[in-house]
């Protein structure tokens, strides 16, 4: 009986250890595109906020990011929302994949805004996500859909489009 | 042709064999281990997905997204997380039917929770969503099918509206074609049109995009002269195009080359010495005896008029078919995107017959071809398809020859303001078919022209998410139907409430209906019965003015992930249907003449001279079902080694207005009746005075809460999957059916509990191919699934996999 309860726990440990390591890499690939995105209005100086939703280990990797790097010259301040419709003013607001149900609502109230939605699952850009990440042989990869994320007045870098699968 | 397909699938994967793995970049996975999330963060774009690459992401977090947190859109119509559907709901991925060692979609589908998966013949199966099957009973095998269930393919409905149901074998894709397979249990007629009765069935093909494989498919050869092999080529040409070809292959063949043939009492079979066997309980006959089985009155049990080579012309094949499927897509640099799909399925098959001969088994030859397109300009979403084809359901039985075409097209809009998604949509269905071309002479058909069902529908479904939280959906349709020429509605509403992140709790009430079908509108089939016993003549009508089964459902479910990575949903449901129908007598009527008197001391003789003639309209039969049950189902990803799956359900359905006779029991009873009146009325039928007598008695007296036991209360799954090696992976799955009796007209069969344990055992070679012995029923359990059909054993193969 223990040697099944320790079973259970390595098991449940194994899942935790393999989730940091992905929360921390999905932390700086967005990180990485904040870098490559460029904000209409963004002064130096200024926060630059990204909001998660429904991710709490991707959003104390970003917290930890926050407290060591900037971007370009911004603050870099984290919010967590359990609410599609209560997001504050964001840069970029990642919505993890256990909510990509609110994919469309999110969409829906940040229309026209200056934002960066980041998703968790693959063909959520067709719903209005900018980025979304999926996984493919093994591969952490991301769709992009440049008229999703230019329609909000951002401009997206050559190089990030053409690292991403592009969505038309 | 089909050995030399089989020789290039396994050439294709043994050359995927050779090749080589490309090398990793200069960065390495040590030095990626030894970087502080600091110097992680100053990496460019490049090199941190370069770095991630080389950590690559854990089997556990592949097995999690492909078992936990899977997508699906046929619950909303919109891709979502499975574990936020609002109705009972499954998807199954294309690696979680590989694990399994599924050879046939149909199997496959015992993996998903409250389908019921009986195997008729080597590759041919009945299937059902939760029961409600063989309704009415006491009938003939084609109301055992599964009329209560839409198939679709990418949201093209394949379903057979000549009888109602899905012929399975004329699926066009394979293994190959499939990036999931999405099953809504539950009236679905709000979302989906008419049929959805119990649930739908959506067989997602799969996307070709920049990291689809060039090659990629399967091919495996076992025992019972199995061959079964899928291959598919996709290529990303560039600017927004792809295409990708497509087929599929499947040789299988029974065990035996005989046929069940249902008992009549006495029947016998005369031997070479004089003497004769007595059978009054169906059994196996070889196609030899079958032609010399003799009923009480020396007169043959098999149809004189058949040609028992055409009826069974390959008696061994259980199933042969192929299939070849073209996609080509495109997504221009506008909100846009177009799928244009095509393809063609011929098949053949013995398995359950779809006629009413004495036998339980009949061949059944498609081919047929399709068109679909698909087109989503910004909000609005078209589709449009068109399915042509000539099926013959019964081979060798007269007038089951049939032309089809079936045309859809539909149009709906995806409107979010905020909270609020509405989708109003319209749709139009034409689905027509036509026997003439294929009746020589004086032939009948049980059609005898070119018959259609025009369905209009309009729908409107909204999905309101209120304080944040609770997910509240209202789906309505009106369908409007040529025959019966009537409006009906279906509706679905849905809650959904989060408790928390880890749990949803959810309630659906729904309505649903089936459409009506040619055989019930539109029959007009004489058969002439000569040389068997009265009556002689029987002629089925449809009848253009019934009311259409509706099903009512009110269900709750559960649904909690305790950790990141297990999920488990109960669910409980309770229904209750009515308007099924069945063609039954109305009416049986004797032509008299002082001719028939010559035979006065023998009462068949005079009955069969009086050509008793019977009048069979489709007309409802006033059952009505009520189903309660309970599904659980638990996906558990325990390791990156370990994944361990099961599903269970139970229910029990009793009836109401049940009546317990069959149909050849009011025949009887009618003929009886007026074979009574014949002497009675001898003078004024001598003289000429009296020359017809009718009667539209039938019996009396429906029993309630009578126990439906044709649906197994008790099935369900359990799948175990084991990587003890980066190249090896076990994978066993036992699929349990608890016992059933079947009744149908001419016999009741009760079937025992069946448990069929199922292994697979695959060794990588690369990531390019694989080997894997397979065993379909490991324990060769050699007994039936179905009532009346064979028995199936093990069957053991061997087979590659390859991906390039």
């Amino acid at each position: 009986m223990k040697k099944i309860v320790f079973a259970l726990l390595m098991c449940l440990m194994m899942t935790s250890s393999a989730n940091s390591q992905m929360s921390q890499f999905k932390a700086l690939f967005l990180f990485n595109f904040a870098k490559n995105v460029n904000w209409p209005g963004q002064s130096p100086g200024s926060n630059f906020v990204i909001t998660v939703i429904g991710n709490d280990e991707l959003a104390a990797e970003l917290k930890g990011l926050a407290k060591i790097r900037k971007i370009n010259n911004s603050t870099l301040v984290i919010r967590e929302s359990q609410s599609a419709e209560e997001v504050g003013d964001s840069h970029i607001i990642y919505l993890s994949s256990t909510q990509s149900s609110l994919m469309p609502i999110v969409a829906s109230y940040q229309k026209g805004k200056p934002v960066l939605i980041v998703a968790d699952k693959q063909g959520l850009c067709n719903q209005g996500a900018g980025i979304s990440f999926f996984t493919s042989g093994g591969k952490l990869k991301f769709e992009i859909c440049p008229r999703n994320v230019e329609t909000n007045g951002l401009k997206l870098s050559q190089k990030l489009i053409a690292l991403g699968s592009l969505v038309q | 042709m089909k050995k030399i397909l089989f020789l290039l699938l396994f050439i294709l994967a043994s050359i995927s064999g050779f090749a080589q793995e490309p090398q990793s970049g200069e960065m390495t996975r040590e030095q990626v281990l030894d970087m502080s999330v600091d110097d992680l963060s100053q990496l460019p774009l490049e090199d941190l997905m370069t770095a991630m690459d080389l950590m690559g992401v854990s089997s556990m977090e592949e097995l999690t997204n492909l078992l936990i947190n899977k997508g699906m859109s046929s619950a909303s119509k919109r891709v979502e997380n499975a574990f936020d559907s609002p109705l009972s709901s499954t998807a199954l991925t294309r690696e979680e039917i590989e694990m399994s060692g599924a050879t046939t979609i149909e199997e496959a589908l015992r993996l998903i929770p409250g389908i019921i998966v009986r195997e008729k013949t080597n590759g041919n199966y009945d299937i059902h969503i939760r029961g409600l099957d063989n309704l009415p009973d006491k009938n003939m095998l084609i109301y055992s099918e599964n009329t209560n269930t839409l198939l679709m393919i990418d949201g093209r409905p394949v379903f057979n509206y000549v009888h109602g149901g899905i012929v399975w074998e004329t699926l066009p894709v394979g293994f190959a074609d499939i990036e999931r397979i999405e099953v809504v249990r539950g009236p679905s007629s709000a979302l989906y049109g008419p049929n959805a009765v119990n649930g739908v069935i959506n067989i997602i093909t799969a996307d070709t995009n920049e990291d689809s494989p060039l090659v990629s498919g399967s091919a495996q050869v076992g025992t019972q002269n199995t061959y079964t092999g899928n291959i598919a080529l996709r290529q990303d040409l560039g600017n927004g195009f792809t295409t990708a070809v497509t087929s599929n292959y499947q040789h299988r063949e029974r065990e035996t080359e005989e046929i069940f043939v249902f008992g009549k009492e006495n029947m016998s079979l005369p031997d070479n010495s004089g003497g004769r066997a007595i059978f009054n309980k169906g059994r196996f006959f070889s196609l030899e005896q079958y032609q010399r089985l003799v009923d009480a009155n020396g007169l043959p049990v098999a149809d004189p008029l058949d040609d028992i080579n055409e009826l069974f012309a390959e008696p061994g094949l259980a199933r042969e078919n192929y299939g070849i499927n073209g996609y080509v897509s495109y997504d221009p640099d506008f909100d846009a995107s177009f799928q244009l799909s095509g393809g063609y399925q011929n098949s053949y098959v013995n398995t359950s017959t779809l006629g009413d001969p004495p036998t339980s088994l009949g061949g059944r030859k498609s081919n047929t071809w399709y068109g679909n397109l698909e087109a989503a300009i910004g909000r609005l979403k078209l589709q449009t398809n068109y399915t042509g084809g000539t099926q013959n359901f019964a081979t060798g039985d007269q007038g089951f020859k049939i032309d089809m075409s079936q045309f859809n097209a539909s149009a709906e809009f995806d409107w979010q303001l905020k909270s609020l998604n509405l989708r109003p949509g319209v749709s139009y269905q034409s689905a027509a078919y036509d026997d003439s071309p294929y009746l020589k002479g004086d032939e009948s058909g049980y059609l005898n022209g070119k018959k259609d069902l025009n369905t209009v529908a309009a729908s409107l479904r909204a999905d309101y998410l209120a304080f944040g939280k609770l997910r509240l959906v209202a789906a309505l349709r009106a369908e409007k139907y040529n025959f019966p020429d009537k409006l009906y509605s279906s509706w679905q509403f849905a809650g959904t409430l989060p408790l928390g992140d880890r749990q949803r709790i959810r309630a659906v009430y729904s309505r649903a209906n089936r459409s009506s079908f040619i055989i019930n509108s539109h029959s007009n089939y004489t058969w002439d019965r000569e040389g068997r016993m009265p009556p002689r003549f029987i002629h089925f009508a449809g009848n253009e003015d019934y009311d259409l089964m509706t099903i009512d459902m009110i269900e709750l479910g559960y649904r909690v992930r305790p950790a990141n990575n297990i999920v488990i949903e109960a669910e409980l449901f309770g229904s209750d249907s009515r308007n099924y129908g069945a063609l039954m007598p109305t009416s049986t009527t004797l032509n008299l003449s002082p001719e028939i008197f010559q035979y006065a001391d023998n009462p068949i003789m005079m009955l069969l001279a009086t050509q008793p003639k019977v009048d069979i309209v489709y007309q409802n039969s006033g059952v009505d079902a009520r189903q309660i049950g309970a599904s659980v189902s638990l996906d558990w990803v325990l390791s990156s080694k370990f994944i361990a799956k099961m599903h269970a359900t139970w229910q029990k359905t009793t009836l109401q207005d049940y009546s317990n006779t069959t149909r050849d029991e009011i025949i009887e009873m009618q003929m009886m009746s007026l074979a009574e009146q014949i002497e009675p009325n001898a003078m004024n039928i001598m003289t000429g005075q009296l020359t017809e007598l009718s009667t539209s008695i039938k019996p009396t007296g429906l029993q309630d809460d009578v126990e439906h036991k044709s649906t197994p209360s008790l099935f369900g799954m359990i799948n175990l999957i084991y990587k003890p090696l980066e190249k090896v992976e076990l994978s066993s799955y036992a699929y349990y059916l608890s016992e059933q009796t079947f009744v149908n007209q001419y016999a009741n069969e009760t079937i025992d509990p069946k448990l069929i344990l199922n292994a697979q055992a695959t060794y990588k070679f690369n990531k390019y191919a694989s080997f894997f012995l397979n065993a379909r029923n490991l324990l060769n359990d050699n007994s039936n699934e179905f009532a009346f059909m064979d028995n199936i054993g093990g069957i053991y193969l061997a087979g590659l996999r390859f991906s390039y």
